[in-house]
């Protein structure tokens, strides 16, 4: 029991900092990123390549941040200079390219077959210990970047990116250098999503290319969209319930109803959606949206 | 940031109602009799895998059942099947398989398919110390170290492409090309196969290419450039479909043989009968020859609506329960840390060949040497720790797949 609950936590911290990175960009800047998960696996394989050639995982995780914040910048430079909605079809694309690259350069990211065998954190200690080590170790970051997200979303930058995604041209008239913003916003939520992805190589201990889906892009806009746009609490809240959501109706066959495997399997998608529908229904803002918003 | 206390309560309930049926679920588990044999399966009953996945998990289910009708294991202890679906993806397949040891306490999992769900859940069932049976195919299977934790069933693309390989010496071709899809499995395929194919004295040249084209006459013009008699397929429907129609236009004749997962009826139906027309594919087959097979075979379709050799691993499914069933009896614990040394005890040779359960039960209970022969496989597992099911062809005759004969290895 133990065990599933940290596993399910992690997961669900791993989708948090996604959601936070996120938020950055949609919730406080406007900015739609149908790309995330391109940053998520930017920042996985990159450590999990660097870890399996041996260097150290404190390392790799800082370098899987500023790789993935590194290839946002040019398709910021690129897109956010046209107007927003650009950016959705780009980003969704370069997900896609990427993937592509990682399922065809094979010499790098060992194509389809992915990359086996990547080590683990605390890998001195095992079973329950080092999955509690792990998920303190997640609970930490997540809580840091949580953190730094609240000042930031205080600070006069904060306050830019909302003007910004309020009223572009109000900001422009304002004096305020958008595409500069917008930029810093979206590499900021791509090295946070890239931090994601390194902690998800080290625990899953497995990536192939199947694993970065744009599935995972509209998970985490579920848990940002349920939890309420531009509020950083918000979106944790978010997140945990579409963890109990994917994971809670996993419970549905124990309970001994007279239903066949593929029928629960149905049933499964069948309530998600349809509570994710009931959420929007009433609260279309989100659970917790930003006071402004109320 | 205000978060009034109305607004918190509400959003709560939710969460908290789905929380309470959760943990009513568990407690439901827990309390059901002790000395039931828990059995988790973990079969792709949605998404791409959903055309075997129901099919397996059905075919461990009749094996518990028949285990259960048959008195049980170790002295009378019936087994528990706990369900779980991987959404044929390696990130959810994870979390069920985490929740399948840790809430369900089982220790062993069943049913596995597809490489990158399998690669996902081995390093997960060697650390939980829980044995998994699958049918993926993929080589890196065959020589992880698998400490006999890890047992693929299925027949890994290298059996696929040998067999491809031996049909295509059997008919006689000297000069043959292979059209392989650019992942592991198409290029396993055309490895082996042409490893086989060169070593009888023929000469193959392997053409890779793209996924997600909407032609391939470049690649198709490559294959046909060195004059073959024969094009092997290591591919998909999709892709097939679209190489044979272009094949098709061209008129350039060939004859052409392919997996059953590219080759099917389907295809058939995509392409037209004149298309298609000779056309042969090559797949894993039930073993006919066992006893258990006919019963199995009418409960199957009757059951699934389907016919028995549209899903060749829903009999290997029966198989893997029933193998894991005499291994514990035969160690005299349900654990898999001890049961699993008796896997390849029970299913391989040496011993006495035993097909139905009850006999298999009371062979081992009598304490004779056994080599279980499943309604799927033969279950005998090679050096690798691999089981291959048998092989058998079939031809595209006037727009329907007609099952030929087996290939013999």
């Amino acid at each position: 029991m133990t065990a599933y609950l940290i596993a399910i936590g992690s997961i669900g911290l791993i989708y948090a900092l996604l959601a936070l990175g996120l938020n950055l960009q949609w919730g406080q800047t406007g900015l739609i990123n149908f790309g995330h998960v391109a940053f998520f696996a930017i920042g996985a394989y990159t450590s999990g390549l660097l870890a399996l050639a041996g260097w150290p995982l404190p390392v790799t995780i800082l370098v899987a941040m500023i790789v993935a914040g590194l290839a946002a910048w040019p398709l910021g430079r690129l897109t956010l200079t046209l107007k927003s909605d650009y950016l959705a079809v780009t980003a969704i694309g370069f997900s896609e390219v990427v993937r592509s690259v990682l399922e065809n350069e094979a010499w790098l990211s060992g194509g389809p077959s992915g990359l086996p065998g990547i080590p683990t954190l605390f890998s001195g200690l095992s079973g329950l210990d080092r999955s509690l080590a792990t998920f303190a170790v997640l609970l930490a970051v997540t809580v840091a970047v949580f953190l730094v997200l609240q000042t930031l979303t205080r600070s006069p930058f904060g306050r830019a990116l909302r003007s910004i995604r309020d009223d572009e041209m109000a900001a422009t008239a304002l004096g305020k250098n958008v595409v500069s913003f917008k930029t810093r916003s979206l590499t900021l939520g791509a090295a946070i999503a890239g931090l994601a992805g390194a902690f998800y190589a080290h625990y899953l201990t497995f990536i192939s290319p199947e694993q970065f889906t744009p599935e995972v892009t509209f998970n985490v806009w579920i848990a940002v969209i349920i939890g309420g746009s531009g509020s950083n609490p918000g979106v944790l809240l978010g997140t945990l319930i579409l963890i109990i959501f994917l994971e809670g109706t996993r419970f549905l066959g124990d309970l001994g109803l007279a239903l066949d495997g593929s029928q629960l399997g149905a049933l499964r998608f069948m309530i998600i959606g349809a509570a994710l529908v009931l959420c929007m229904i009433y609260r279309p803002s989100g659970i917790l949206p930003p006071a402004s918003r109320r | 940031m205000k978060l009034t206390r109305r607004r918190l309560l509400e959003s709560g309930a939710a969460a908290g109602a789905f929380a309470m049926s959760s943990a009513a679920g568990i407690r439901l588990t827990v309390a059901q009799e002790a000395e039931e044999i828990r059995i988790g399966t973990l079969c792709p009953i949605t998404r791409a895998g959903s055309v075997f996945g129901p099919g397996i998990q059905r075919g461990i289910q009749f094996a518990a059942d028949d285990i259960n009708a048959a008195g049980g294991l170790l002295g009378g202890r019936k087994i528990r099947l706990f369900n779980e679906d991987t959404q044929s993806d390696p990130d959810s397949a994870v979390r069920a398989a985490k929740k399948l040891i840790e809430i369900n306490e089982t220790e062993t999992l069943l049913g596995t398919w597809s490489s990158g769900v399998t690669m996902a859940i081995a390093p997960i069932a060697i650390e939980g110390k829980v044995v998994n049976m699958n049918v993926s195919g993929t080589t890196d299977l065959r020589t992880m170290d698998k400490d006999e934790w890890i047992w693929p069933c299925g027949g890994s693309n290298i059996a696929y492409g040998k067999m491809m390989g031996e049909y295509a010496i059997a008919q006689g071709y000297k000069n043959a090309s292979f059209l392989a899809f650019n992942n592991p499995s198409g290029i396993t395929l055309g490895e082996e196969f042409k490893k086989v194919f060169v070593d009888a004295g023929g000469t193959c040249e392997v053409v890779v290419y793209n996924p997600n084209q909407p032609s391939y006459r470049a690649e198709l013009t490559r294959a046909l450039a060195s004059g073959p008699e024969v094009i092997a397929l290591g591919s998909y429907l999709p892709d097939t479909t679209i190489l044979l129609k272009e094949w098709y236009a061209m008129g350039e004749p060939v004859d052409w043989v392919g997996p059953i997962w590219a080759v099917s009826p389907a295809l058939i139906e995509a392409v037209g009968a004149d298309a298609a027309e000779g056309i042969v594919s090559i797949g894993a087959v039930p073993n006919f020859d066992s006893p258990a097979f006919e019963s199995f075979k009418e409960r199957y379709e009757s059951a699934m609506d389907q016919p028995i050799l549209a899903n060749p691993f829903a009999a290997i499914g029966y198989d893997m329960m029933i193998t894991c069933a005499l291994a514990m009896e035969a160690a005299g614990s349900s654990k898999a840390e001890e049961f699993r040394r008796q896997i390849r005890a029970v299913s391989s040779p040496p011993g006495e060949k035993v097909y139905t359960v009850a006999e298999a039960l009371e062979a081992v209970r009598a304490g004779t040497e056994i080599d279980y022969e499943g309604v799927g496989g033969n279950m005998d597992f090679d050096e690798t720790g691999e089981a291959k099911p048998y092989f058998a062809y079939w031809k595209a005759e006037g727009g329907t797949l007609n099952l030929k004969g087996p290939i013999e290895s």
